[in-house]
């Protein structure tokens, strides 16, 4: 046995070390006693202490009433001991402190330099402390240095009555009581004293709860109202006025129930309550952070949850298939299409090696906080870091919760989609086993295979290991987790069947989650039908969640779907068939007591998506196709659910009206009302053009003028005009007319020809195309010869103003001109303008101009014009067989198939900017990293930079202006003016149409369109 | 503070705009749970007086290395060249890639009556450091760009989370109604957004209306701004009439409906942004000497000086947080000097350091750098050793220099310290959260009760921790 020593003992061999920490456990382990009992003894249990101990343990004591204990209180205690207990540490005794934590022991006695306490304190040791604060001065360090060399006694704990809280929460019968969490219970309707108003059980509920306040319900809305409610509410469109009218004919009781089952069957219906789901299922198709990475499969689970929706899907199903739709169904396309829930979050493919660990746990804590959102409206990822705040979920429940998604994996499979036709595509699907996606850089591990208890949520902090299960205080009747482990068969060898598991304890009503899984959904169809929830936090049914308005209303109606076999389309019907639903908006005291009571229709706000399909559906080139890849065009012509959500490029008019950023499951979205909103509608060109598109087509439906404003109104309103709103429009126009009174004298500037290299003008081309391939062009006289066997097609009256434009493709087709000293800009200003129009049916890659070559050769350099998905791309290029550079500048998405677009390109000392439409510059400008020359060792080719068939020009070009030096912006305003007049300006519209166009814009800017009554 | 009955008693004054809204009110617990904010820009009252009533933060994006611009460390010289024996190899991005200890290529001297060090690539800044308080240990936790970038704007390195301007403009509102209340610049040659893209500038989960408006470098500066083509600003006019007058009508027969209200006053306000902005965009109605004085005349730093000048010109007029962005998404379009620390760092300290410069003294000659919050930082810094393979330096998390100026910052404050090689911060080591919560006080705003609930919790700008560096405030 060796001998104590109060000396420090830096060089201690380990063996050393060892044998005398074991001796300090055993003679402090009676320190307590000796300490309360102020007489310190030389002996205990007979080991030997040194002579000095007890001055030892008496100037510890000083230095610890005088300075340490106040250290403690105000700089640990509060984490260790008061309030939390963190990493299981309790300084608030002694024993505490001798206890140690989940790291092991906290002080070495007499040798504080090893102490793991003070290595912290001293930033020698991570995490250093106290955590997140300031360091210690010097003085209190040195204070703690010496009171641990004197043995680390405390007089008495730091607070009165400490006593040590139990490391684990003990969920408790009272947990369970929580109402939303307890067994679906079951009431009748309440008896009502008017017994006619209600129509189904649902209507008793509210109406009790009305009547005990003794008020009475809002009489229904009008007919129109109504029809156009239900359109907005179940397809997300506007009704036609014929079917306002054909509503209002029939004359039959069962009149609205049968157009309640029409709007089910339709297949708008799915896609736009889809798009609810996709909020709560935070889908996007990219993996957002740096580099945002596209997932080009990504959309098959946008596709499922549609025809999910529309095919009526039972919910328990459609939750099972999200989950597990690998295990449950592994042969069928839809179940592992529903998969892509799971793949839909963010995902950081550039990490460094120290951050792969880490980001696993991210990806885990997305799917444990997405499932307990979406599905339980249960926030389990806030256990990540320590036991729930507020609801009965543990650290532990959240370890092994996320545990169930161990081995799950993004990966991606060839299946035969039944969305379109049955032809094989690759979709992103979820599951394990799977061949990750490639990364970044070397590929590091997809997952690990064990699933640790991490202490502050800190990988650097594992404590143990932990198996699958699920929220205790959702088990119920003494069930364990792994009771649903053995009920699951396996069909898709090879894989652990955790998340099947999940997928049956989650949707088992008895000993699972399955009620709350029903009341969660329940409320958010009730949501989106009413306005509000009966739970008004549809992501949040716990204790900080609201508490329900109508208790009883909501388990019955979470019964109804479980006994109806999860039927959705059952419950919408109950929803829209409700005297409740059809009741008129609240024209006085619309107050919010009476939203609570859901007494009267609450005016709300049309969301993003229907905002903008409703102006679609009425212009005149509204695309219905459903299903596949979408866009990230605005200007695209289907449904807002078609758009491709990237991260890092949300949709703006989108994200103006408050469509979600698609990070963090949301079960209601905001509705902000403010000036930019005001500004698009206003100003954006997009609106402009549906709304003049919409003006055209008023005005081939109907005449005269007043029948004209009658349509109108009934198109977007629902309603026909009143006398005072038809007299306000007819005076509108008329000052509108003055005002563009000279609309049709336009005049056409032609550009300007200073420094004019190139001019192809098609309305100077002979029209005989058999002078073809000898053309010439407008300001000088050489030829430009067609280069390959395909010839461009001079078509006449091929734009809006009846002017020519030449077509090419589907073959390749290149007009193509060499050796033109005009032509050589070598590393000076150059510009390009041009007017163009991709065919319907071109594909997403199209070369408009260019001088490039992109048929192998060696070396070359020069520039080139491309049209791929929506943007523009200009680029300068220098190709030698050492090295490439390239400088590339994209414009934003804007081009549409089908549309004539301008586009003008400049290179101005060495910074190339790009132009479109009216003549801005959306997307900046770009350096050239070295001058490209732009000489004559490739040819100015327009149609494509080769022979080959992709990438080829599949459209017209109408005009073509090169120009050997910067064009400035305001002569590229000049020059797009010019093209507008020229080719794009409807000389047959009227300055009716477009004063008409001012008032259907104003139509969608009105109050009454985007909140309908 | 008033105290509100109910979330829609609250939404009928909010929307009335009757008087400034307490930021208190917002966070009384039915009111955070409210995201149908009618007038979510009104001006709000701030928990206390606030020292700052504007925020101008100029990110240096990439990650300019501390040891190189302000945080001198003599002992790289002495130690050039000598391996770092226990250097952690996983500190940086490049695992294996931290070679031996590499002096600065840079001279540095001490300037001002502080008698600060600084480094010679700061000719014009260095002539501030009296007007400066440096904090020279501030951390990181995260070693790669974007999830350090998410860090730095929004307190977790994460997406998805508020930035700080969003959660300043969701608290405080906006001083003019004619202008969005966070606005953001970056980078305008042409060489992309910041590598955290729009999240840059995100709202998070906050209503979508408080994340940042990005002033576009060419063309129309904000969105939708200009009139349609063959739209006269008088037919527009007309339409905004009849628009009002059919809005009014439908009023009249829904009078209680607030929002309907607030959506026919937000189509005024953007009949006038048209105007005020490009006025406030306008560097016509500047002088030359004050043109100049940021640099707008050189070609090296042209482009961030009208930045800087547009800065100033936006605080004057009432917008509370602007965020410029030195550098482009690419590596070498931006601090992140891997390679060649010497060409990189005197690149771009050469295109902001004269602007940043004029910017102070811009500020404080007109008598706003008192009530102007200057904030200057990276996401994080880089290592003391050189990055093997050139002549650049590797990522740092753990150590990096922040300075603020104006405010109500205590002018030649000096806090925290790195070690002797300036590889960790050690001394008063500053956490983000703390920068976060620093900044907050200095607009009145208690960061531990500016919160918002989103799926059953209440987030907050600084998460669970924050300590407002009171050292560093007058």
């Amino acid at each position: 046995m060796c001998t104590m020593t109060n000396t420090r003992l830096p060089d201690h061999p380990p063996a050393l070390l060892q044998t005398t920490a074991v001796l300090v456990t055993l003679c402090t382990a009676s320190l307590a006693f000796s300490l309360t009992s102020l007489a310190p003894p030389n002996l205990v249990l007979g080991q030997e202490v040194s002579a000095d101990h007890p001055a030892r343990v008496k100037r510890g004591l000083e230095i610890f009433r005088t300075h340490v204990r106040n250290l403690l209180l105000n700089h640990c205690a509060e984490c260790h001991g008061i309030k939390r207990t963190e990493g299981g540490l309790n300084l608030l005794t002694r024993d505490g402190l001798m206890a140690g934590g989940d790291s092991g022991p906290a002080v070495t006695l007499q040798q504080p330099d090893f102490s793991l306490l003070f290595k912290m304190v001293t930033h020698e040791a991570e995490p250093f402390m106290p955590l997140d604060r300031a360091q210690l001065s010097a003085q209190d360090i040195s204070l703690l240095h010496t009171w641990i060399e004197n043995e680390a006694p405390y007089d008495k704990p730091l607070v009165k009555d400490a006593v040590i809280p139990s490391k684990e929460r003990v969920i408790t019968e009272k947990d369970r009581q929580f109402w939303s969490l307890q067994k679906l219970s079951q009431s009748p309707p309440p008896a009502v004293k008017d017994r006619l108003w209600s129509t189904n059980a649902a209507d008793c509920f509210v109406l009790a709860r009305i009547e005990q306040d003794n008020i009475v319900p809002v009489a229904p809305a009008p007919p129109n109202q109504l029809v156009r409610r239900a359109n907005l509410d179940l397809l997300g469109l506007p009704p036609s006025p014929e079917m306002i009218d054909t509503f209002e004919r029939d004359k039959t009781p069962d009149a609205w129930e049968k157009s309640v089952d029409r709007w089910l069957a339709s297949p708008h219906f799915g896609e736009r309550w889809a798009r609810h789901w996709l909020d709560v299922a935070r889908f996007a198709e990219s993996y957002g952070f740096e580099h945002d990475l596209d997932n080009n499969h990504a959309y098959h689970y946008r596709d499922f949850v549609i025809h999910a929706l529309n095919s009526n899907l039972p919910f328990d199903d459609f939750v099972r298939w999200q989950i597990a739709g690998d295990e449950i169904a592994p042969d069928n396309a839809f179940a592992r299409m529903a998969t892509g829930f799971l793949a839909a979050g963010v995902h950081n493919a550039n990490i460094a090696k120290v951050g792969v660990e880490p980001e696993r746990y991210n990806e885990l804590d997305d799917l444990a906080a997405t499932v307990g959102n979406a599905m339980l409206g249960l926030s389990i990822g806030c256990a990540r870091c320590h036991d729930h705040k507020f609801d009965p979920i543990r650290q532990q429940d959240y370890y092994r919760f996320i545990a169930t998604f161990e081995r799950t994996i993004r990966g991606e499979l060839e299946l035969a989609i039944p969305t379109a036709n049955g032809t094989k595509q690759k979709v992103l699907v979820a599951g394990e086993g799977l061949t990750p996606l490639d990364r970044v850089y070397d590929p590091p591990p997809a997952f690990y295979e064990e699933t640790w208890f991490l202490r502050r949520g800190d990988t650097r902090l594992k404590t143990h290991k932990v198996s699958p299960g699920f929220p205790e205080v959702l088990l119920s009747n003494g069930s364990v987790s792994e009771d649903w482990n053995q009920e699951v068969e396996n069909h898709n060898q090879g894989t652990t069947r955790r998340r099947a598991a999940l997928a049956a304890w989650i949707t088992d009503v008895e000993q699972g989650s399955g009620a709350l899984l029903a009341r969660v959904i329940a409320n958010r169809l009730w949501q989106h039908h009413f306005g509000q929830g009966i739970v008004a936090t549809p992501n949040d049914f716990g204790q900080r969640g609201e508490r329900p308005t109508h208790p009883d209303l909501l388990e019955w109606l979470a019964a109804e779907l479980i006994c109806s076999d999860w039927d959705m389309k059952h419950l919408h019907r109950i929803m829209l068939q409700s005297s409740t639903w059809r009741q008129a908006t609240l024209t006085l005291g619309a107050t919010e007591q009476n939203q609570r009571l859901f007494r009267g229709h609450q005016l709300r706000r049309l969301e993003a998506e229907t905002i903008r399909d409703s102006m679609l559906a009425l212009s005149n080139s509204f695309d219905r196709r459903m299903y596949g890849a979408g866009t990230l065009v605005e200007q695209q012509p289907r449904r807002s659910i078609y758009f491709r959500v990237k991260r890092s490029k949300m949709i703006p008019m989108m994200s103006l009206f408050d469509a979600p950023d698609a990070l963090q499951s949301l079960g209601r979205r905001p509705h902000t009302t403010v000036s930019p909103q005001a500004l698009a509608l206003l100003n954006a060109q997009y609106i402009r053009q549906l709304a003049a598109e919409f003006a055209e087509r008023l005005l081939t439906d109907a005449q005269p003028l007043p029948q004209v404003i009658t349509q109108a109104y009934r198109e977007t309103l629902g309603r026909s005009p009143t006398t005072d709103e038809i007299m306000a429009t007819q005076e509108f126009l008329s000052v509108q007319l003055q005002e563009y009174g000279t609309l049709q004298q336009r005049e056409i500037h032609p550009p300007t020809t200073a420094g004019m290299a190139f001019w192809l003008d098609a309305t100077s081309l002979p029209s005989d195309t058999s002078s073809l391939p000898q053309w010439t062009s407008a300001t000088n006289t050489r030829t430009f010869q067609a280069f390959t066997d395909q010839v461009p097609q001079y078509e006449a009256q091929a734009t809006p103003s009846k002017q020519a434009a030449v077509r090419f493709g589907p073959q390749p087709t290149i007009l193509r001109r060499d050796n033109d000293p005009a032509l050589n800009f070598g590393t000076s200003d150059f510009s390009i303008s041009l007017l163009f129009r991709l065919d319907p049916s071109a594909s997403d890659d199209n070369q408009l101009i260019g001088k490039d070559s992109f048929s192998g050769a060696d070396s070359y350099s020069g520039f080139f014009l491309q049209h791929f998905s929506g943007q523009i791309r200009f680029a300068t290029r220098n190709q030698t067989p050492e090295k490439s550079t390239h400088n590339y500048l994209d414009s934003t998405p804007f081009v549409r198939k089908g549309i004539w677009h301008r586009v003008t390109a400049v290179r101005q000392d060495g910074i190339l900017s790009l132009y479109i439409e009216d003549g801005h510059a959306p997307n900046g400008t770009r350096h050239e990293v070295t001058p490209t020359n732009v000489d004559n060792n490739v040819g100015l080719k327009i149609g494509n930079m080769d022979e080959s068939l992709s990438g080829a020009l599949h459209g017209h070009i109408a005009e073509v202006m090169v120009y050997s030096r910067a064009l400035s912006p305001t002569e590229v305003r000049d020059c797009h003016k010019y093209l507008w007049n020229k080719y794009l300006f409807d000389k047959s519209a009227t300055p009716q149409k477009h004063v008409l166009t001012d008032f259907c814009q104003a139509l969608f800017c009105l109050n009454e369109f985007i909140y309908p009554q | 503070m008033a105290f509100y009955r109910s979330r829609r008693d609250f939404l009928k004054r909010a929307g009335s705009g009757c008087g400034v809204l307490a930021l208190a009110d917002l966070l009384d617990s039915e009111a955070a749970a409210n995201i149908e904010l009618q007038q979510p820009l009104a001006p709000r009252k701030a928990h206390f007086a606030p020292r700052a009533t504007s925020v101008i933060w100029l990110f240096m994006h990439g990650a300019p290395s501390h040891i190189d611009t302000w945080d001198y460390k003599p002992d790289i010289w002495r130690r050039d060249g000598q391996t770092l024996a226990d250097f952690d190899q996983s500190t940086g991005f490049f695992a294996g890639a931290g070679g031996p200890i590499m002096k600065s290529p840079f001279r540095f001297q001490r300037h001002g009556e502080t008698g600060t060090w600084g480094s010679e690539i700061y000719p014009h800044l260095s002539k501030h450091v009296d007007d400066m308080a440096f904090i020279y240990s501030c951390f990181a936790h995260e070693n790669n760009h974007s999830p350090a970038q998410f860090q730095m704007n929004t307190g977790m390195s994460r997406m998805g989370f508020p930035c700080v301007g969003s959660w300043v403009t969701y608290g405080l509102g906006s001083e003019n109604r004619n202008l969005p209340g966070f606005m953001v610049m970056y980078d305008s040659r042409g060489r992309g957004t910041p590598k955290s893209r729009a999240s840059s500038w995100g709202a998070g989960f906050l209503p979508g209306i408080f994340q940042g408006t990005p002033i576009n470098s060419s063309g129309p500066p904000i969105a939708n701004l200009a009139s349609p083509h063959n739209v006269t600003r008088r037919a527009q006019r007309n339409q905004l009439d009849l628009i009002n007058q059919l809005n009014q009508k439908h009023i009249a027969r829904l009078p209680e409906e607030e929002v309907l209200n607030a959506r026919v006053a937000s189509f005024e306000l953007a009949y006038r942004l048209q105007m005020a902005a490009p006025e406030a965009l306008d560097l016509s109605q500047e002088t030359e000497h004050t043109t100049k004085l940021y640099g707008i005349d050189n070609p090296q730093c042209n482009e961030f000086g009208k930045q800087a000048l547009i800065a100033r010109r936006l605080v004057e007029r009432g917008v509370r947080f602007i965020q410029l962005y030195s550098g482009g998404i690419n590596n070498d379009d931006c601090w992140d000097g891997h390679v060649d620390i010497d060409g990189n760092h005197r690149q771009f300290a050469g295109e902001t350091d004269q602007p940043i410069a004029a910017l102070l003294t811009d500020l404080k000659q007109r008598g706003l750098l008192d009530s102007t919050l200057v904030v200057c930082c990276g996401e994080f810094g880089r290592l003391p050793l050189v990055q093997t393979g050139g002549t650049g330096r590797d990522h740092n998390p753990q150590a990096f220099t922040t300075w603020f100026a104006g405010g109500g910052t205590l002018a030649g404050a000096r806090y925290g310290a790195t070690d002797e090689i300036g590889l960790k911060a050690v001394e008063n080591r500053v956490s983000v959260h703390d920068l976060h919560a620093t900044i907050l006080d200095t607009l009145g705003i208690n960061h531990e009760q500016l919160t918002y609930r989103l799926n059953g919790r209440d987030f907050r700008l600084t998460d669970v921790a924050g300590r407002v560096l009171k050292e560093i405030l007058k």
